[in-house]
């Protein structure tokens, strides 16, 4: 008894360990096994996977896929209202705002168990984890690709339209692009055909990073100057380190600058680079975030391209830029931008101080 | 028999003498029940245990919910044809139960090894974060990180990492001569700090993945709940926990001094070394899942204290309860109110820094003496 | 040498090399009696404690002991807030198993020795209500439930107030004239020794001391050797009973001789 009664004493400042413990024993019971899908349509996802995906087909859940599928899918009715972090919703692209008006209704909950809330027939494109639960969670870009390699954003195309049982249109959205891409390639190819100067006479380029007043960095340009015939002259170099690019852009002195980070009227106001030539001339701009913010989204490309190019080489070739993304909202999204759209889209306020930027304004 | 002080002082306000046979009454009624507070702490935390399993995001009926808790939790009273929607059966037992349980365990483990390490370093001001060795359990994982390891190498590591940190603030601490006064608690804050730029320096070598993983370590995080890190924490606690649940009554006994301890047949420096053993892996395990969560093991005993009293025997259980039931309400209000993945240390900071300030004014020096 | 006698011969330690603080001395104490220690601030007494507790390992000389030692240090602070009852229970270190807590026959162990220092009801308060000499007598418990042979004591009187210091003295010569054990405590208070220990050990210098019977090595001549300020033997009568007691002479005027 004595001993009963000390075993007791002994053992009940155990008791709520045991009790977790107890607990924690439920995870080894066995966990719900998810019948597959009763009716499903298979398709191949990015990675070579067959995926099942179940009819009918709700729509996506995107995560941060979301401009994706609205650029590639053309479907904005397709998107679930969940699973996109708010505050990231507000960073990117500002054109498909007015194109799809309802886009940004408020805060979506992005945790993982409002996401599962929804039907089965939502396909979930940012969290393979919810395999577990026995969802579609098809992987929708290639590995091991960049993701701005025209062959990347191809499989995206079919991958997502495929999965909204679109295929044709998928098709088509890759058709527009080469073609328009073609298009503008060749336009600016036959305006500077017999007129483009000598190779030593072409603006040195540069594609740099410097946020306003602070450090500085060069950037791989990746441009299409290949095309325009430009030479970048930070080709070949990785780089090293901010202080030591700063010195080597002053070194290098290019003509023509473009900004990734950072404002042109800081830069050209800043001492540090009174010396250089683009500064002298004014050749300094920004980036516009919806051409070229980021270079894997399909509308922005061919404008892009044209952008670069009548900025380059400013006398040779016409001012078309307006016409040619006009056109391109037109065919792609039945959208008209005005002149108001289009002035607020070639941010002509950022760059405005720059030599020849009033070219991209309307012309009454 | 000595009569000059058998008797407490006959004069003095009537008030005071009830108010301290009252008190004496309460302390004696909690000396000859011990089983009340034991009882009463394990009933709340199995409660809140189980109510957080019924809360969430997920759009669920409470009768529900509670209906696949009872069923998860008794061994019984599992039906043969679950009635359920599977989702709903996954949500909790996939989702829900890993993260409280993660939760749980975690609080435990940091109240367990505060309590130790406030009675082994004779100094209620110190907790696993502010010696050092939380820091030095993140930088042992982060070497582990930056060689791809996984899973149980990483505990490995970050155990290593923990020893030599905690063993580096001993050391530095005897060298300035001041092993337990304010010269322990700046040598924390040094072996931290180094610990804390090495995990930094792991930032900069670190690719993208291993960056994400890195900079969650430092803030502390409760999201990665699966069946095997529950596992991969539970293990190492339940084996550091019971050593230090053995030794509970020495703790009282390392608050003397040393040529005391000696006369009682104590021997000191080994009793140290396995205690500081003990909570290195401890808080190893804690940080290599869930991050450094501070703060819980240097406010959780304080509250224990108040509770249960400074003995050891009581105070080390009675703090792993507490620290469980701390932790696992805040990580039920970001689970559930703030919905987001807020670091959980951010969280233990802004509550419970205030509430060691609120500690401080109440007590004002009474409960605890130090140099 | 039976249980409860001490003794140690040519017992010295020195720091370091060639810095003696004690050289070759040697003392004996047999069950039941106590063994005052005296000297100066800073002549050793506390290593000398320590030697005979085993915490300290001596220089040369050898310490035969036999039986079990119990240690009452001076008053300390200690970092939480425990109860008399935890304090008490603490002595009890060598009994309780090392994985083991204390059982019930402990704790009541723990309440009898409080009880028998009179603090009974004191077993549920916190260490610091308790004023100065409830604490030594707290700290005493703890070395009686250990049920010891030996007890060392280091200055128990130093800090306490005189209706205190009377209380502990009275507690030395009732622990050694009753329950048998034997005491060495160290004091600053000549008279102390004279009223209770049947032996000292006055630690002179180096290796110059002075050991036996109380009433031989407590004479004028070595006190003044040892305090630098006369202390006189005074003999009265107090309610019909003879006492002798050690006064010492204090010369606070400048112009005095002595110190």
């Amino acid at each position: 008894m004595i001993f009963i009664h000390r075993l007791l004493r002994e053992l009940i400042w155990f008791g709520p360990f045991a009790g977790v413990f107890f607990l924690a024993l439920a995870l080894f019971r066995q966990g719900p096994i998810f019948p597959k899908p009763g009716q499903a349509r298979t398709i191949i996802d990015a990675a070579g996977e067959n995926v099942a995906i179940t009819q009918p087909f709700q729509g996506f859940i995107p995560g941060w896929h979301l401009f994706d599928v609205l650029q590639k899918t053309h479907r904005p009715e397709a998107l679930a209202k969940v699973g996109v972090n708010h505050g990231w919703l507000t960073e990117r692209l500002s054109v498909l705002y007015w194109v799809y008006p309802g886009l940004n209704p408020g805060a979506f909950s992005d945790d993982l168990e409002s996401i599962l809330a929804h039907d089965r027939g939502y396909v979930y494109l940012a969290r393979p984890e919810v395999k577990r639960f026995g969802l579609a969670a098809p992987t929708i870009m290639p590995s091991g690709r960049p993701p701005d390699a025209e062959d990347t954003m191809f499989t995206m195309v079919r991958v997502l339209n495929d999965i909204a049982d679109q295929s044709g249109q998928g098709q088509f959205i890759i058709e527009s692009f080469k073609l328009e891409k073609a298009l503008v390639e060749a336009g600016v190819e036959i305006e500077l055909t017999g007129v483009l100067p000598p190779p030593e006479r072409r603006p040195r380029t540069l594609a740099m990073v410097c946020p306003d007043g602070e450090w500085t960095r060069l950037w791989g340009s990746g441009m299409a100057d290949l095309k325009l015939g430009l030479t970048d002259i930070s080709d070949g170099m990785s780089a090293a380190g901010r202080e030591s690019d700063a010195e080597r852009i002053l070194y290098m002195n290019p003509d023509f600058i473009i900004l990734r980070v950072g404002t042109a009227e800081v830069f050209l106001r800043d001492p540090r680079w009174q010396g250089l030539e683009a500064v002298r001339r004014r050749r300094v701009y920004s980036n516009i975030t919806d051409l070229n913010g980021y270079t894997y989204d399909l509308d922005n490309i061919p404008g892009a391209y044209r952008w670069l190019a009548e900025l380059v080489y400013p006398d040779l070739l016409q001012p078309r830029l307006r016409g040619i993304l006009r056109a391109h909202y037109l065919n792609s999204y039945q959208f008209y931008l005005n002149d108001f759209y289009l002035d607020y889209l070639l941010q002509l306020d950022l760059n405005g101080g720059s030599s020849g930027y009033n070219r991209f304004e309307r012309h009454s | 028999m000595p009569q000059a002080f058998q008797n407490p002082p006959p004069y003095g306000p009537r008030l005071k003498i009830v108010f301290l046979n009252s008190l004496s009454a309460v302390r004696e009624f909690r000396s000859s029940h011990q089983w009340f507070m034991p009882v009463l702490l394990t009933l709340a935390l199995m409660v809140t245990m189980v109510c957080s399993l019924l809360i969430g995001a997920y759009p669920m009926s409470f009768w529900r919910a509670g209906d696949i808790t009872l069923s998860l939790t008794l061994p019984w009273a599992w039906p043969e044809e679950a009635t359920w929607p599977l989702m709903e059966l996954a949500v909790i037992q996939m989702i829900r139960l890993p993260r409280v349980l993660l939760a749980t365990v975690a609080g435990m483990a940091l109240g367990l090894s505060g309590a130790a390490l406030q009675g082994l370093m004779r100094n209620p001001l110190v907790g696993p974060d502010l010696v050092g060795v939380s820091s030095g359990a993140a930088l042992g994982g982060v070497f582990a990180i930056m060689f791809y390891w996984t899973g149980a190498a990483v505990v490995a590591m970050a155990f290593l990492g923990g020893l030599l940190a905690l063993g580096g603030t001993f050391g530095l601490a005897k060298l300035a001569r001041s092993a337990d006064g304010i010269g322990l608690i700046l040598s924390g804050i040094f072996v931290g700090a180094f610990c804390v730029s090495g995990v930094c320096l792991g930032l900069f070598l670190a690719d993208d993945h291993q960056m994400s993983q890195i900079v969650h370590w430092i803030m502390g995080y409760l999201n990665e709940a699966s069946p095997e890190t529950v596992w991969l924490l539970t293990g190492p606690t339940i084996f550091g926990g019971s050593v230090l649940m053995l030794l509970r009554w020495r703790l009282n006994l390392l608050s003397l001094g040393d040529v005391d301890a000696f006369s009682m047949g104590i021997r000191v420096r080994s009793l140290r070394l396995v205690i500081i053993a003990m909570v290195s892996l401890i808080v190893a395990a804690q940080v290599s899942v869930s991050g450094v969560i501070g703060w819980v093991g240097l406010v959780v005993p304080h509250c224990a204290r108040t509770l249960v009293g400074p003995d050891h025997r009581r105070l080390l259980p009675a703090s792993a309860v507490l620290g469980g039931l701390f932790v696992l309400l805040i990580d039920d209000f970001s689970r559930v109110v703030l919905r987001s993945d807020v670091a959980t240390g951010t969280l233990t900071a802004l509550i419970g820094t205030p509430f060691i300030c609120f500690l401080f004014w109440r007590k004002r020096n009474k409960g605890w003496i130090h140099d | 040498m039976s249980e409860g006698d001490f003794s140690f011969i040519g017992l010295g330690h020195a720091y370091s090399p060639e810095k003696w603080i004690f050289r070759n001395y040697q003392s004996q104490v047999t069950r039941g009696q106590v063994l005052a220690l005296l000297g100066p601030n800073g002549s050793g007494k506390t290593t000398l404690l320590k030697i005979l507790l085993g915490a300290l390992t001596q220089t040369e000389g050898s310490v035969s002991v036999s039986g079990q030692i119990a240690f009452v240090p001076q008053l300390f602070q200690v970092a939480f807030d425990y109860s008399a009852l935890d304090m008490v229970l603490m002595g009890l270190a060598k009994k309780v198993g090392l994985f083991s807590q204390p059982a019930a026959a402990d704790e009541e162990a723990a309440l009898k020795a409080l009880e028998r220092v009179g603090l009974a009801h004191m077993a549920y308060r916190p260490f610091h209500e308790m004023s100065g000499g409830q604490r030594q007598l707290v700290i005493f418990a703890r070395a009686l439930v250990a049920e010891a042979d030996i007890l060392i004591l280091d200055e128990p009187t130093s800090a306490l107030d005189l209706k205190n210091q009377n209380a502990v003295l009275k507690w030395i010569d009732r622990l050694a004239r009753q329950e048998n054990l034997t005491v060495i405590f160290s004091t600053h208070h000549p008279h102390h020794a004279y009223a209770v220990a049947d032996q000292a050990l006055l630690m002179l210098g180096e290796s110059d001391y002075a050991a036996g019977p109380v009433s031989e090595v407590l004479s004028e001549t070595n006190l003044w050797r040892l305090y630098g300020l006369p202390l006189k033997r005074v003999s009265f009568e107090y309610e019909q009973k003879a006492v002798e007691t050690l006064v010492p002479v204090f010369r606070p005027r400048a112009d005095e001789p002595g110190i």
